[in-house]
């Protein structure tokens, strides 16, 4: 039994990895337009860093964030978005294929249709966001414990991320052209992701950690690495696990509404 | 001399066409323009929350003379010119590499002109736009700005100009299209200062000091600093010579633009087909 387990783990594995290095094969083909795109990311996020910086010069601490607080949202948030747009690409242009009909190809394949969508795509300027979060890290990060803490971080921030864009665009199997109102979720929880989570108060605050959960991506685990307590380590492993499993209950669900458009597309 | 008026009246009416062409068609897609809005509505949110907090912390009705609905309504002037911009240096960029730009230029118009008449008609409607959905969101928290007569006016002669020195820099940046092709990293680069020193996110009196005479020598405040704050607050009668320098920055970016453009076109090499 366990044997037939590790082996199916195995086998996945290896599929992903497959995945994973046609991808970055992929993108070395077009080297000149992936520098360029990660440069511009990373360029990007420096200027949320210089603006912090200026508004932290004037004051220095907000409802108990500093500087340094901010350095770790931005790790957390960056890497987190960024492992899961290179590994996990087609998470944002989900509700894209399905109201296309892009789907039929991985229908007629032995692999898990959800799982083989998300990684046949990887984004390119997300790893100016992974660069970004480690140039982050080295600037604050002490020790092995920190580094365990803030792949742990990273890691819960982009299951969450990858749930809730899930949940979004499965909304397509219902209303068909649901990209819009995925990418305004998209622009909205990654906006607010990058905000300390304690400028908001009463109903706000509570709509970022349950409708729209940008608080439980980032700011969740800056505490989490600020104050370790297992129980909160377990809590938001707990929700992040909640939102994966949540998301795909849901695609099964909307996979039997899904219709195919008879599509005849070519993949190089 | 009455000639070259009536030559000069003729070629304004040309470019006031395609300007009514361009407002008509972007019209015809008013409800995009409108869900973009979406965005400054976060943003703005965000910063309602941000600023409150600070206030309310730093315990101070006024922060570097602004008070907090002043500084709500500055953030909605920057961010609602910002995000109306127009993408120009995708479109040139994207005109370049298909070598569409053979077939503009020979046209019997300016390309910058053409370009200008095209952007002018899409930023007003954008703009527009975003200072209404804005606005409505800031007044609703924070009442109607504190400003008067004087202070509109002032934005509406400072608006402009700050609309010609973008224009003539992204024009810049876009036209190095003809040497390099890809010109997105030059034209980020000159956002995200616009975003910063420029005073997109923060006005300058918030910087640091030596921050802050950085960016007054700078022309990036004239684009998104100056006009927002006009329109907040009363400048006293210093605002003629902010004013000039203003108009200064906007005949040496249209001066730059014009060396570009002559050196670019001569650059241009087209493979007919």
């Amino acid at each position: 039994m366990i044997s037939t387990a590790v082996k199916k783990g195995w086998v996945m594995f290896r599929f992903l990895w497959a995945y994973w290095r046609a991808n970055w094969q992929g993108a070395m083909e077009f080297r000149a337009s992936f520098l360029t795109q990660a440069v511009s990311m990373l360029l990007n996020n420096s200027v949320w860093i210089v603006f912090w910086w200026l508004y932290f010069s004037r004051f220095p601490v907000v409802k108990g964030w500093t500087m340094e607080d901010i350095l770790w949202l931005w790790a957390i948030a960056a890497g987190a978005v960024g492992w899961v747009s290179a590994f996990f690409g087609n998470v944002f242009r989900l509700a894209h294929m399905i109201a296309n009909g892009h789907l039929d190809l991985y229908l007629t394949m032995p692999k898990p249709v959800l799982l083989h969508l998300l990684v046949s795509r990887m984004s390119f300027s997300a790893w100016g966001d992974i660069l970004f979060a480690w140039i982050l890290f080295a600037a604050i990060g002490e020790g092995w414990l920190d580094l365990v803490k803030f792949l742990a971080a990273q890691l819960l921030g982009g299951i969450i991320v990858l749930g809730v864009m899930i949940l979004v665009q499965c909304l397509a199997f219902v209303i068909g052209n649901a990209e819009g109102i995925a990418q305004q979720v998209q622009i909205a929880l990654l906006t607010f992701t990058t905000y300390p989570i304690d400028i908001f108060s009463g109903v706000p605050r509570i709509l970022l950690f349950t409708v729209l959960p940008a608080g439980l991506i980032s700011s969740m685990p800056v505490t989490f690495i600020r104050d370790f307590s297992w129980s909160a380590a377990l809590w938001a492993a707990g929700v992040a696990m909640f939102f994966l499993l949540a998301s795909v209950w849901l695609f099964r669900k909307g996979l039997r509404r899904y219709e195919s458009g008879n599509m005849i597309g070519l993949r190089m | 001399m009455q000639w070259e008026i009536r030559a000069f009246l003729r070629k304004g009416k040309k470019y006031a066409g395609l300007f009514r062409i361009h407002l008509k068609n972007h019209f015809a897609y008013i409800q995009d323009f409108l869900i973009r809005t979406l965005f400054l509505i976060v943003v703005l949110f965000i910063f309602t929350q941000l600023w409150g907090v600070t206030y309310e912390v730093t315990g101070k009705d006024r922060i570097a003379g602004f008070s907090l609905p002043m500084m709500m309504w500055y953030l909605t002037v920057t961010e609602s010119i910002m995000m109306a911009y127009p993408p120009l240096v995708e479109r040139v960029e994207q005109e370049v590499k298909s070598g569409q730009v053979a077939v503009t230029l020979i046209r019997p118009f300016s390309y910058v002109a053409a370009h200008f008449s095209a952007y002018l008609a899409e930023f007003i409607l954008r703009l527009f736009i975003n200072l209404a959905i804005g606005g409505a969101l800031v007044f609703l928290l924070f009442g109607p700005p504190e400003m008067g007569p004087g202070q509109l006016g002032r934005f509406l002669l400072f608006l402009p100009v700050s609309l010609l020195i973008h224009f003539s820099f992204t024009m810049c940046i876009a036209l190095f299209a003809f040497w390099f092709e890809e010109v997105q990293g030059f034209h980020l680069i000159y956002t995200r200062l616009l975003m910063t020193l420029g005073g997109m996110m923060l006005p300058l009196e918030i910087f640091p000091e030596s921050v802050e005479r950085l960016a007054h020598v700078l022309p990036f405040q004239a684009v998104i600093y100056l006009p927002a704050k006009m329109m907040v607050t009363e400048p006293g009668g210093l605002w003629w010579s902010l004013w000039l320098k203003q108009i200064g920055w906007a005949l040496f970016s249209l001066g730059l633009m014009g060396v570009i453009y002559r050196r670019g076109v001569r650059n241009l090499d087209l493979n007919g087909g």
